[in-house]
């Protein structure tokens, strides 16, 4: 799974940007076969949006990498 | 240590998750995309307000009317005399907003979730899927409190007045007129960037800890006197349509006590798109 582009929810939103998740969206909808996103977050309330977000639209969580209180989130989508 | 001025106009995560099962208290989360929010889970016995669908005229621009804010409480089961505890997405922007309705229409005791939904996952609490149904109750709302609100033609009367203080609390890059709103939020465009003349940019994350929680009384008081903004003076907030501002006001009024202080929630959406109303960069 090759991983095309990063997502970083890590700094803290101010609504003068993409939302975090309409970010999310927007590099899944562009994905390919074999291909992937990451999401990177900080902290459990974001890692857990994602996932959950994911999970509820459809998509797979691949793998989810911690280190302190960031994570990086691939997500994919596979054939069902 | 000082105390907030309206101690019970904020709770914390623990008095939430002592009163989950408490029939006197409605938990209701205020969401401006709850696809990404309430419907992943929210906290158990929690009801969700659409801040689009629930706090908004279906046809005019302006908050929900009296009668449809009744039916709304009724809905949710909640009664005059119910404690009503908001929290919600984009860290309790459209909950600050719905706290701001809540006292415009006279409610007794409505709180906010000091931390919001951010906070109560942070901390691994129980979240539910399930869409809880309460019986209806009665609900009577009192003529909104128009010492709260501010629409455009009262702020233009003011304009340059002495005692009359207007606090922006965007992001300085939209108070400089550099940014007036991002292509994902079409509605919120305006014709025009800058920020009302005199205004005082005062980011409303300023007072917010890394947490989402606020700031304490100490810390909150210095942001807004050195910038100005002191409890003698009349106070309008503003932003974009009213919902990051909702937080400054309930900053404002119920944890310092400014006896006077409005929200404009026409905000830069309305003033940045009106034909003739001055406008500074």
């Amino acid at each position: 799974m090759r991983i095309v582009q990063t997502v970083d929810l890590r700094a803290p939103i101010e609504l003068c940007t993409e939302s975090p998740i309409g970010q999310v969206q927007q590099a899944l909808a562009d994905l390919g076969p074999g291909e992937a996103v990451a999401v990177l977050v900080r902290g459990y309330a974001d890692e857990f949006t994602v996932t959950a977000w994911a999970k509820r639209n459809g998509y797979t969580v691949i793998r989810v990498e911690r280190e302190g209180e960031e994570a990086r989130v691939v997500l994919a989508i596979l054939p069902g | 240590m000082a105390t907030y001025a309206d101690p019970l106009a904020l709770v914390d995560t623990e008095w939430v998750a002592q009163h989950l099962q408490d029939p006197k208290v409605r938990i209701v989360e205020v969401d401006y995309d709850p696809d990404s929010a309430y419907h992943l889970g929210h906290i158990p016995g929690a009801v969700l307000f659409d801040w689009r669908k629930d706090l908004n005229d279906p046809v005019r621009r302006d908050i929900l009317s009296r009668e449809a804010f009744e039916a709304l409480n009724s809905r949710a089961g909640i009664s005059n005399d119910t404690t009503v505890v908001l929290y919600g997405d984009f860290r309790n922007w459209f909950a600050a907003f719905a706290f701001w309705i809540y006292k415009l229409y006279g409610h007794r005791d409505v709180r906010l979730l000091n931390g919001g939904r951010k906070k109560w996952i942070e901390e691994k609490r129980p979240l539910s899927e399930e869409v809880p149904t309460y019986p209806p109750a009665t609900y009577r709302a009192q003529e909104p409190d128009a010492r709260l609100r501010a629409h455009l033609p009262y702020v233009l009367n003011v304009l340059g007045k002495r005692g009359i203080v207007l606090v922006d609390v965007r992001s300085p890059a939209e108070f400089a007129g550099e940014i007036t709103a991002p292509p994902e939020y079409p509605n919120e465009a305006a014709q025009r960037g800058g920020h009302i003349p005199g205004a005082v940019n005062i980011p409303w994350s300023k007072a917010l800890n890394d947490d989402d929680t606020f700031k304490d009384p100490e810390a909150l008081r210095r942001i807004y006197e050195e910038a100005g903004i002191t409890p003698d003076k009349e106070v309008i907030t503003y932003c974009r349509i009213g919902e990051r501002s909702s937080v400054t006001w309930f900053v404002l009024r119920h944890l310092l006590g400014y006896p006077n202080v409005r929200n404009y929630d026409g905000s830069w959406s309305e003033w940045g798109n009106t034909i003739g109303v001055p406008i500074e960069r």
